[in-house]
């Protein structure tokens, strides 16, 4: 059983492993970053550190206006990034060695796995996937 | 030279399976164990190419017996033979040092890929 | 005993050994008799082989011995036959690259070639020209490649009563048979790092045990630098379905593929080309080591201890609410900060010929190749600079002194390399005492490469049609020679002077020689900037970017084709808006427009600002993933209210505009 923070992007449901978060931060002041656009929203000053903020409902195609006031500061594994999400639910224990497979992935989707939580499904979000295709937005 | 293989597992039925597919495939079945203790001793005398190795077996295990092996003969090249549902046996295994596992219930197909891939015959 | 430790010492200590060695051999070559000089080669090539004897490196002792014996055959005889010098340097430069495969973690290349050869007795002149060609242009792992496709030459073994009066294997088959070097060089090209992602099928029983089994392929086909999920994961069970591994290798895509799809249960595979390797590979990776000297860092400890009764001293005063005490106590504290920053800096620097070392070897071969008498004055190679711009500096400095003798130097002449302190900068300066160059003809030059018009050309000072050849693809010289373009590389020096926040300057006239100077800063990681602000949002932009700020009355701002210009003295200046820049709304300029001076491609051009909010220093704080991405982003620096403010790089980001695209 892994500890797995559970927050939604647009209307899904998506769970990341507390192993991979290093903190969960509140209203940290958003520093403007020239150049940036679209999901980069900004930089955070993170124990001294200038870390990116990643509006992942963008970057994933989610539509919607709904944004947690909390953010997501992923463990330096994963390039410490700063995730911004939907709404940020609760931390709950799921059963990750029978994850199943995501359906086939379409487009820009980032699911590692689908487990089941009491009625509902959690997608597992693939933190790699992410990388992966914030690394290809910035090629060109 | 024909690959010699050694086929170790204490049902019959699975050894003479195993072994009609090498003898199809044109391998040479040198010896048969049917527990880890005789494949042991076996092995130290034949030095076969390949031993496929059953998990679950009396007096020793294959797990045991491959470990013994391997640390007489690093070099040793030892394909397990597992049920389904035994992960974390195949795990330890593999850390031990087998080259690579086959899973029951297994296709012929399935046991010559796995073993020319790991022997390096075509 | 674990002697990985030990690894990064052996190799920072080889490296400077064998600088020695070059040098050395470079000066005995001008004296061949000299004692001395045969005894330091043998002291170094002896050191070499203790070290990689001891780490166990068995081709690099086995090398080092062959080398200290053949030194020590020469201490005998008190002599070095001239002929043998190529053999000796092609020997050094196969214990680099020796050295470079070890600091890659490779298994140490061949050097059975090179066992195998002798040293040429009587080489004709132009074939020893050839070899030092040869020694020069290609990696010595390729020559190795290349003497092994002429084994069927019959080959000698090593007997100095046996004159080899052929030209050595390496150099006849590089020239007659140069298709067939070419097919080895590919074979062995440059390891490339890249991802891997490899899919098992649905449901596959032991999947983890499956994913181990493509770990130990991926490891066995070459470096397997990291993977998700890792050994340890996989060991303890983790879910398994896709796994992500990053790899070093030199074997093809292809055989990897194959050998990772031969693996049951694996469906798919797919490889994603590596961005970051420069960052991870070669020379540059890893944990650094610098040395220190242990009376600074004992000055670092004295300094720390005093910082720490300073604290108390501040807890009293501020309990107590004594604010002279107070005030003072701060005083102190920020003077002995001062003091530490300037220590730390003093232990990042390095002087200079920690690189200047291989120069003579380069102005040997170089000679010899255009046959130039060309002697190589070193002056100021004790300077001390941040290891950092040292390295950066590197390949620019090699390439500096290759043009001054391509370029500078006619038939003899002296290249002078000179280094010294101005306040906070470093000025390096590479001289030729050669034909020099004439602005007039670059500026025709210009015209003719359809550059610019002849009018732009003529309003170019000299200095500014000097600078002309640090554009991309400018070249001097009617033909362009192989060893340098002059231009084709300058770009290259220049941009890297840039990158370092440092600035490049070119002195010459036709009969004068030429000067290449090069001022950098002693360190970059605390570096001077003009804060700006811009729509709003506050700016960082480095100081030595920053040529001059100017309150331009906003009336005399004029169009000219449609772009905005201003008049500085005799020059027309054109204006750009950083706001524009960066994709920022404009903030309409008041009566008076706020204009920062830099340069972009070698002319000077105004960039418009809101305000300027100042000048400080800042420390550099270097931007992670994705932020390194953005182009025209060279760091970033907070402040004291806790506010990050970027640090832009004028040039880059208007060049990413192409704004000169069409001028």
């Amino acid at each position: 059983m892994a500890l797995t923070l559970i927050f939604t992007l647009g209307e899904e449901l998506y769970g990341l492993e507390i192993d991979a978060i290093q903190e969960v931060i509140e209203d940290p002041p958003l520093h403007y970053v020239p150049r940036a656009e679209g999901v980069l929203s900004g930089a955070i000053n993170f124990h001294g550190q200038i870390l990116a903020v990643i509006d992942l409902p963008s970057l994933l195609g989610f539509p919607g206006e709904e944004r947690d006031h909390r953010q997501v500061v992923l463990t330096p594994q994963f390039k410490s990034l700063v995730l911004t999400v939907s709404a940020i639910q609760r931390i709950v224990k799921l059963d990750l060695t029978t994850l199943q497979p995501p359906p086939e992935q379409a487009g820009k989707s980032a699911i590692r796995g689908v487990a089941g939580l009491d009625e509902m499904m959690v997608n597992l979000l693939d933190t790699d996937e992410v990388i992966n295709q914030l690394e290809n937005s910035y090629a060109e | 030279m024909a690959l010699r293989v050694m086929v170790v597992d204490d049902a019959l039925f699975m050894r003479s399976m195993l072994k009609d597919i090498f003898v199809r495939a044109g391998y040479e079945v040198v010896a048969e164990a049917e527990n880890g203790e005789i494949a042991l001793e076996l092995y130290q005398e034949i030095k076969p190419d390949l031993v496929t190795m059953d998990i679950v077996m009396p007096k020793k295990s294959g797990i045991e017996a491959l470990q013994e092996i391997m640390a007489s003969d690093p070099d040793a090249c030892v394909v397990m033979v597992s049920a389904l549902g035994q992960d974390s046996l195949v795990l330890e295994a593999v850390e031990s040092g087998a080259k690579d596992f086959i899973v029951k219930p297994f296709k012929e197909n399935n046991v010559l890929e796995i073993v020319r891939r790991i022997t390096g015959q075509a | 005993m674990d002697m990985s430790q030990y690894r990064d010492l052996f190799l920072s200590e080889t490296r400077e050994h064998i600088n020695n060695l070059n040098q050395l051999v470079v000066t005995l070559e001008q004296e061949p008799g000299n004692r001395e000089t045969i005894d330091a080669l043998f002291r170094e090539a002896h050191s070499i082989k203790g070290m990689a004897a001891t780490m166990g490196f068995d081709r690099t002792a086995e090398l080092s011995h062959h080398l200290e014996d053949m030194l020590d055959g020469f201490r005998a005889t008190g002599e070095v036959p001239a002929s043998t010098v190529d053999y000796l340097l092609a020997g050094i430069d196969l214990l680099d690259g020796l050295l470079d495969d070890l600091q890659s973690n490779k298994p140490e290349r061949s050097i059975d070639a090179f066992m195998v050869e002798t040293p040429n007795e009587e080489p004709a002149r132009e074939e020893s020209v050839l070899t030092a060609e040869i020694l020069e242009e290609i990696p010595a792992e390729e020559l190795v490649a290349v003497a092994v496709e002429g084994e069927s030459e019959e080959i000698t073994p090593a007997d100095e009563s046996a004159p080899e009066p052929e030209v050595a294997p390496v150099v006849k088959v590089e020239t007659e048979e140069s298709n067939k070097a070419e097919t080895k060089k590919k074979s062995v090209k440059e390891p490339d790092v890249f991802k891997v992602l490899v899919k098992l099928a649905e449901n596959t029983p032991a999947a983890a045990a499956r994913g181990i089994l493509v770990l130990r392929e991926l490891e066995k086909s070459g470096e397997l630098m990291s993977s998700k999920p890792d050994m340890a994961a996989l060991r303890g069970g983790a879910p398994c379905q896709k796994i992500q591994a990053w790899l070093r290798t030199s074997l093809a895509k292809m055989h990897i593929e194959e050998a990772l799809l031969r693996i049951s249960g694996v469906v798919k595979v797919r490889f994603i080309d590596d961005r970051r390797k420069d960052e991870s590979s070669g020379r540059d990776e890893g944990g650094r080591t610098i040395r220190v000297r242990t009376d600074l860092l004992d000055q670092f400890v004295n300094l720390t201890g005093e910082l720490i009764t300073n604290r108390y001293m501040l807890h009293t005063a501020t309990n107590g609410r004594d604010w002279d005490k107070l005030t003072q106590t701060l005083s102190q504290t920020s003077r002995l900060i001062d003091d530490l920053h300037h220590q730390v800096l003093q232990a990042r620097l390095m002087p200079l010929e920690n690189i200047t070392g291989r120069l003579p070897r380069i102005i040997r071969d170089l000679s010899r190749k255009t046959n130039k008498e060309v002697t190589l004055r070193l002056t100021g190679a004790e300077v001390g600079i941040d290891r950092v711009v040292l390295e950066a500096l590197t390949d620019p400095l090699v390439h500096l002194v290759r043009n001054a003798v391509d370029h500078g130097i006619e038939k003899e002449g002296v290249v002078t390399l000179s280094a010294r302190r101005e306040k906070d900068l470093v000025l390096i300066e590479v001289a030729d005492d050669g034909k020099g160059m004439d602005p007039e003809q670059l500026r025709q030059q210009a015209v003719d490469r359809d550059l610019m018009t002849p009018s732009q050309a003529a309003s170019l000072s000299d200095r500014d049609a000097l600078m002309l050849v640090c554009r991309p693809g400018f070249s001097t010289t009617e033909e362009v020679t192989e060893t340098s373009g002059r231009g084709v590389g300058m770009d290259v020096v220049k941009a890297a002077v840039s990158n370092l926040g440092g600035s490049l300057d070119i002195i010459s006239a036709p009969g004068e020689g030429s000067r290449f100077q090069m001022r950098l800063p002693l360190s970059i990681a605390i570096i001077k900037i003009l804060l700006v602000s811009c729509a709003g949002h506050p700016l960082a932009i480095p100081l030595t970017r920053v040529q001059r700020t100017l309150d331009l009355p906003t009336c005399d701002i004029q169009l000219s084709g449609q772009k905005r210009v201003f008049r500085l003295g005799e020059e027309v200046v054109s204006l750009y808006s950083l706001a524009e820049a960066l994709g920022l709304p404009e903030v309409a300029a008041g009566e008076t427009t706020w204009v920062v001076l830099t340069e972009v491609q070698g002319r000077r051009v105004g960039l418009q600002v809101d305000h300027f909010l100042g000048q400080r220093e800042a420390f550099v704080k270097a931007l992670g993933f994705p932020l390194n991405l953005l182009v025209g982003l060279n760091g970033a620096t907070v402040e004291g209210n806790g506010q990050v403010v970027f640090i832009v790089d004028p040039q880059a980001l208007l060049e990413n505009r192409q704004l000169f695209k069409n001028d």
